[in-house]
């Protein structure tokens, strides 16, 4: 049995500071309003699309049963109580959640204050353990009719569920709901959006107390007024916002950046959300009423290719250097649209933008140069809109890269920097070397060895750095990247063209993730740790948690195939947690293996703890 | 099992749990199972059963049916020693 709610909101007060009572009751929800009885028959194209809706939001027909019984009022009760033992059983799951975190951050520390306080709320909330077996570990779930408590991996909680004859249960730690008559989980949007994410959100929100402050947002909830509106002038919309893009004469380059701006949840709430309309705005050649055209484009509802031929005239009009574009790299001409729509933003400025690009993109890169003689550091600090990665070139490997430059005698004067990653390559015992040769061999061609390499330290050549405290004397330094400020969209280019005497394509295959955690190229992790050079045992010793904030996901993959010059472009993006392959006005449905698979050119991530409902 | 044993396999494993070490060891395998391509592989692996048999005739019962065998024969040998070094001086540090 689960304990009494009492007990578990005692806990929640104690951690969050206020009660954590059914709030989310007080204000309608965009449920209530989409299913309200008093909408007009405007507001749905069908009455079936009116019944499809409500399904589509419950995550089977059987739950969608369960929560609207209104008919049968004998059965009124029996979802309130669903509803309400669902609320306490998220409550118990959240509230053990945080009380098992406070007990792996005081566990290190052993701080007094820290482990009193776990003291405490270990003995508030009552262990939770399979009602069966008494195990604690066993994928414990909870049953949404009667609060029996069970675990999956020895079937006892299935066992109830046939015997009780009940259907619905919750993944304790999870919160996700099991239907045992799908036999399945099952994806109750109204469910998770209403009562589960607030109440996650408020955890996130306490685990990171103290911490830096996040990005603040604030919900929408329309007024009385507001609904009227919504419900009397505007009528609800299947789904939307795939659509293919016309080659006009190898315009591949743009097609794959426009989808790739098209798919970027902060460049489409911004322009979905009208917040820059193409029929008020007074400008000439305008780029930023071109990405409200293409938005009202490719959310019309039209499936048919569209061929955005005034967002590349715009382009060639505002930018001289594009007209008669004879490059056509996919990556210049993302900078160049991000350049030209900052420019052409309202709210533009020169330094701390906050337009719509920079907001999305923009982060700061620190430099550090270090004096190798005086120790001195300065530091300097460069804006970016992405990060640019070299590629090793094919064949010649690490070697060529780590040669020392002339005149280099940073190891002989023990640059700790230098040797504390020589000691981490070169373990003593055999069985060591070969183990980490086997890695370096695995993961010389990942992302996260090319971000290794663009933030190792790195030695400046003979008469390049100047030291002030030296007295303005040539010195030997090392110069060493890292990240700032990380923007919520992190834009890599891998390079793989070389633009030398004769222009080469490098196809090898780099190995990306679907998260990424960026914390070990942050300035501050380099400063903590003192130590730049254990960024792998970081990632193994530190996966990316849920509470991290530097942890990215992939939503989108530039690719290029061919030669430099002749090739061809296409990209993969993800839209309602589903990947689409788009090459020019064909798009199909794809696997997230085909997108790891892929030789990407580009690649976009987006930050995870941002709170936008994406995926 | 005798009686005493369940007891201690329980008082073992609140332990193992109560201490965050269940919760340190999980991410540690998560951690190691997608550096070596374990989850990209099962992935892919599922997916071709998907497409063949189409998506509505999946669900979570049935794919652990067929899969957990050989989702559990596909994990690194490494990843389960070096696991099982970890459960070992845990026990060996709380069976005193
Ligand atoms: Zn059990
Ligand atoms: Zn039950
Ligand atoms: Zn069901
Ligand atoms: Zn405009
Ligand atoms: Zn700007
Ligand atoms: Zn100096």
């Amino acid at each position: 049995m689960i304990p009494q709610a009492d007990s578990i909101a005692m806990t929640l007060v104690n951690t969050n500071g206020h009660s954590n009572g059914t709030a989310e009751a007080h204000s309608a929800s965009v449920y209530d309003i989409l299913n309200s009885p008093d909408n007009p028959t405007s507001f749905y194209s069908t009455d079936e699309q009116r019944q499809n809706f409500k399904i589509a939001s419950a995550g089977c027909k059987h739950l969608f049963d369960m929560k609207h019984q209104h008919s049968i009022p004998s059965n009124a009760s029996d979802r309130d109580t669903f509803r309400q033992t669902f609320i306490t059983a998220v409550d118990y799951g959240i509230a053990w959640k945080i009380a098992m975190s406070e007990v792996r951050s005081s566990g290190k520390t052993d701080d007094p204050v820290r482990s009193k306080k776990r003291k405490k709320l270990n003995e508030q909330l009552p262990v939770p353990h399979c009602t069966s077996c008494q195990l604690l570990s066993n994928r414990l779930h909870i049953c949404l009719h009667c609060n029996y408590l069970g675990c999956r991996s020895q079937r006892h909680i299935q066992q109830h569920l046939k015997k009780e004859n009940h259907t619905f249960a919750m993944d304790f730690s999870n919160q996700m709901i099991y239907c045992s008559l799908c036999s399945d989980y099952i994806y109750d949007k109204e469910l998770y959006d209403l009562i589960t994410k607030p109440k996650l959100l408020r955890m996130y929100k306490y685990l990171r107390r103290g911490k830096k402050s996040q990005p603040q947002f604030i919900d929408w909830i329309p007024s009385d007024s507001e609904q009227t509106l919504i419900t009397t002038q505007s009528s609800l919309l299947p789904c939307r916002g795939i659509r293919g893009l016309t080659n006009m004469g190898n315009t591949c380059f743009m097609n794959v950046i426009l989808q790739s701006m098209a798919h970027n949840p902060l460049l489409r709430a911004h322009f979905l959300s009208d917040r820059h309309n193409y029929k008020s705005c007074k400008r000439k050649y305008c780029m930023c009423c071109e990405m409200d055209k293409l938005f009202e484009q490719l959310y019309s509802g039209e499936r048919s290719p569209y061929g955005p031929c005034t967002f590349l005239q715009s382009m060639w009009l505002s930018l001289k250097e594009l007209a008669g574009y004879a490059q056509q790299d996919a990556h210049e001409f993302f900078i160049s649209a991000l350049n030209q729509i900052h420019a052409d933003s309202k709210d533009h400025s020169m330094d701390d933008c906050h337009c719509v690009v920079h907001q999305t993109f923009a982060g700061l890169l620190q430099s550090n140069v270090t004096c190798l003689k005086c120790g001195n550091v300065s530091s300097a600090y460069d804006p970016m809109l992405d990060i640019s990665l070299d590629l090793l070139p094919p064949e010649k490997k690490k070697k060529q890269i780590t040669q020392p430059l002339p005149g280099d005698n940073a190891g002989k004067l023990g640059n700790p920097l230098l040797t504390s990653k020589d000691k981490q390559e070169s373990p003593n015992s055999d069985q060591h070397q070969s183990f980490f040769a086997a890695r370096r061999a695995r993961e010389a061609n990942s992302l996260t060895d090319c971000l290794d390499r663009y933030t190792k330290p790195e030695k400046l050549g003979e008469n390049q750095y100047s030291c002030g405290n030296c007295g303005h004397t040539f010195q030997a330094a090392v110069k060493q990247l890292s990240v700032k400020r990380l923007p919520q969209v992190l834009s890599f280019q891998l390079k793989r063209f070389e633009h030398g005497k004769s222009a080469t394509k490098i196809e090898t295959k780099i190995k990306f993730p679907i998260d990424l955690d960026m914390t070990p190229y942050t300035t501050e992790y380099g400063d903590g740790s003192g130590k730049h050079s254990d960024k792998k045992s970081h990632r193994s010793s530190n996966p990316p948690a849920y509470n991290n904030i530097n942890v990215y996901t992939l939503f989108a993959v530039v690719n290029h195939q061919g030669k430099m010059d002749t090739g061809h472009y296409t990209m993969f993006a993800k839209h309602r947690g589903q990947w689409f392959k788009f090459d020019d006005h064909h798009v199909t449905m794809s696997y997230q293996k085909d997108v790891l698979d892929s030789k990407a050119y580009m690649c976009f991530y987006i930050k995870k703890s941002l709170d936008y409902g994406f995926g | 099992m005798s009686a005493s044993n369940a007891e201690l396999k329980a008082a073992i494993d609140r332990r193992f749990v109560l201490s965050g070490e269940r919760a340190r060891l999980l991410e540690f395998v998560k951690q190691r199972l997608a550096e070596t391509g374990w989850n990209d592989a099962l992935y892919a692996h599922c997916s071709e059963s998907f497409k063949a048999r189409g998506i509505e005739n999946v669900s979570m019962d049935t794919l652990l049916a067929e899969f957990s065998d050989h989702a559990r024969a596909s994990v690194n040998e490494n990843i389960k020693k070096e696991l099982l070094v970890q459960i070992k001086q845990f026990l060996d540090a709380n069976l005193d």
